[in-house]
């Protein structure tokens, strides 16, 4: 057996969770998927360290965190853009950059300050966190209570385990970088490609135009289970239907006339109209934005969008 | 008629039109489950269920077995009766008598018309193990409440619209309490977690408070 190193959390801020790729499976009897907020910035992360591609993750919103390494270990931090220093180093308190793999010795302690832009950020490290699954996953879940420490998000004191690299392992492996086009403006102004579906045709083309033709604001809102936005609202929703499955990206026009676009922890099934989905590739693009920020939609197809969808996963290797 | 949209990169929503369609549907996805390959999950709804596959799933395939479905749609596999304990006493059922009031009954005809009824799994979801009924006698149809409740406590038994559920775990709820039960429709340390599947049949059983609180007892 390999020995393990802990991981101290000794500050969490807003809000730290344990991801992988999500609860899969379980829908059927109420469970949400959960995991990354956005997978394309967990991805690279595990990319930049050769983990596989389902090794736990820390998820950490707004940044602000401080954590304690126990053994020398390579880590990624990857997504919001997030200060990053060794206290170590105080002195000569060199900044280091995210979106690459970090070399970490023993004893060290990262400090993490405010994400400057985007609102997520995700730290892996080399061989993964040493975690129990629940329902064939590790994802934090505080509503459902799965998952590490039941659920809940992380907090100060708490360890997590990691695997032990001799120190030869470790100097074989090269700093990785993700190369500059891969890594996301989260300041921009972002466009949702909607994939028209379920209820998109009992709404009026009035009301779908004015869906399309203006740009909404983030609200502050919004969570991982659903981004709420803010604008001109529509009138005259049509009436709530049966209940149904909601589908990762699904756009839901309540009564209020104002769109709510359901993330990874969203509740399983729901009653309210919707419009169809946006793409999975640009809701994690929208997880990444503060309250405030401006989006719009426009109208794809789905096999436009499925295209997008199968080359992202060939390219990070996501098909068994 | 069964209709199929893709509603996003990995799931299709199959719709149906017919009473006897929509009947058909727990059926169906059991069907699709089976005959399947790349399939992560089938959520079976009212009138819809929503098949959710991957990368590798061919779309092509869930449009041919729902049509080969169609054509066997007379086959019908039997689900099981459940019994579901509950207790109506007014230590447990908060709402019960706001409920009777509503509806110009007494309490006990509230009682006696929920627990005549023989319900049927319609769908679940919304969080884990909440298990829509239908087949709630017309007679008890409330809405929901105005302002829903921020917790309401796991093996809660309620009412609403034209659908009664026990609620799994603690939750914020809107539905009227009129009962608690003492089994849990969600545990992740069991196989399988939800006792109930879509399609089943339910029955309320009546406890008295005594029962209630000696429920799982082996000593009686």
């Amino acid at each position: 057996m390999t020995k393990a190193a802990s991981l101290t959390v000794l500050r969490s801020g807003p809000q730290m969770l344990v991801v992988d790729q999500g609860r899969i499976g379980f829908q059927h009897i109420g469970v949400s998927p959960g995991g990354p907020a956005d997978k394309h910035a967990f991805n690279w992360a595990n990319r930049l360290l050769a983990n596989p591609v389902n090794s736990p993750a820390l998820e950490i919103t707004f940044g602000g965190a401080k954590l304690h390494f126990e053994q020398a270990c390579q880590i990624a931090v990857c997504g919001a853009a997030v200060p990053l220093s060794f206290e170590i180093n105080k002195a000569n308190n060199k900044p280091i950059a995210t979106w690459q793999s970090i070399d970490v010795e023993a004893g060290q302690t990262l400090h993490m300050g405010a994400s400057r832009s985007g609102l997520r950020a995700y730290l892996a490290i080399q061989g993964g966190f040493i975690l129990n699954s629940e329902l064939h996953s590790v994802s934090s879940s505080p509503k459902q209570a799965l998952g590490p420490f039941n659920g809940r998000a992380l907090k100060q004191n708490d360890k997590l385990l990691y695997s032990i690299k001799s120190a030869k392992q470790l100097a074989s492996t090269p700093v990785k970088q993700t190369p500059h086009q891969f890594i996301p403006n989260y300041k921009e102004h972002l466009k949702l490609a909607l994939i028209p579906g379920y209820q998109f045709h009992a709404f009026s083309p009035q009301q779908r135009q004015q869906i399309l033709q203006q740009d909404y604001q983030i609200s502050e809102l919004s969570d991982r289970m659903g981004v709420r936005l803010k604008g001109i609202a529509i009138k005259n929703v049509p009436q709530t239907k049966e209940s149904e499955a909601i589908a990762l990206g699904a756009v839901q026009i309540p009564p209020n006339g104002l769109p709510i676009i359901l993330s990874v922890d969203r509740q399983t099934i729901g009653g309210y109209p919707k419009l169809g989905c946006i793409s999975r590739l640009d809701l994690f693009a929208l997880n990444q934005r503060h309250p405030k920020q401006s989006i719009s939609f426009y109208v794809s197809s789905v096999e436009e969008q499925r295209q997008r969808w199968l080359t992202f996963e060939n390219f990070f290797s996501l098909v068994n | 008629m069964y209709c199929i949209d893709y509603v996003n990169e990995d799931s299709v929503l199959v719709s149906s039109i017919s009473a006897p369609h929509c009947q058909a549907l727990p059926n169906l996805a059991n069907f699709l489950k089976n005959q399947l390959t790349n399939i992560t999950d089938i959520i079976v709804a009212s009138d819809t269920l929503l098949c959710i596959g991957n990368s590798q799933t061919q779309f092509e395939s869930i449009g041919i077995a729902v049509q080969q479905f169609e054509v066997q749609l007379s086959k019908r596999t039997n689900h099981q009766v459940f019994d579901i304990p509950v207790c109506y006493a007014e230590q447990l059922a908060p709402d019960i008598s706001a409920v009777a009031q509503q509806l110009q009954l007494s309490v006990n005809q509230v009682i006696e018309l929920h627990k005549q009824g023989i319900y049927k799994v319609k769908m679940i979801g919304f969080m884990p193990g909440f298990t829509y009924l239908s087949g709630l006698n017309p007679q008890l149809k409330l809405p929901r409440k105005s302002t829903p409740v921020s917790k309401v406590p796991a093996g809660s038994l309620a009412i609403a619209e034209d659908m009664s559920a026990v609620y799994p775990s603690d939750s914020p709820g809107g539905w009227h309490i009129i009962g608690q039960s003492p089994i849990k429709l969600f545990d992740k340390h069991l196989n399988p977690m939800c006792p109930l599947t879509v399609g089943d049949q339910v029955r309320f059983v009546e406890l008295s408070y005594k029962e209630f609180l000696s429920y799982g007892d082996s000593s009686d």
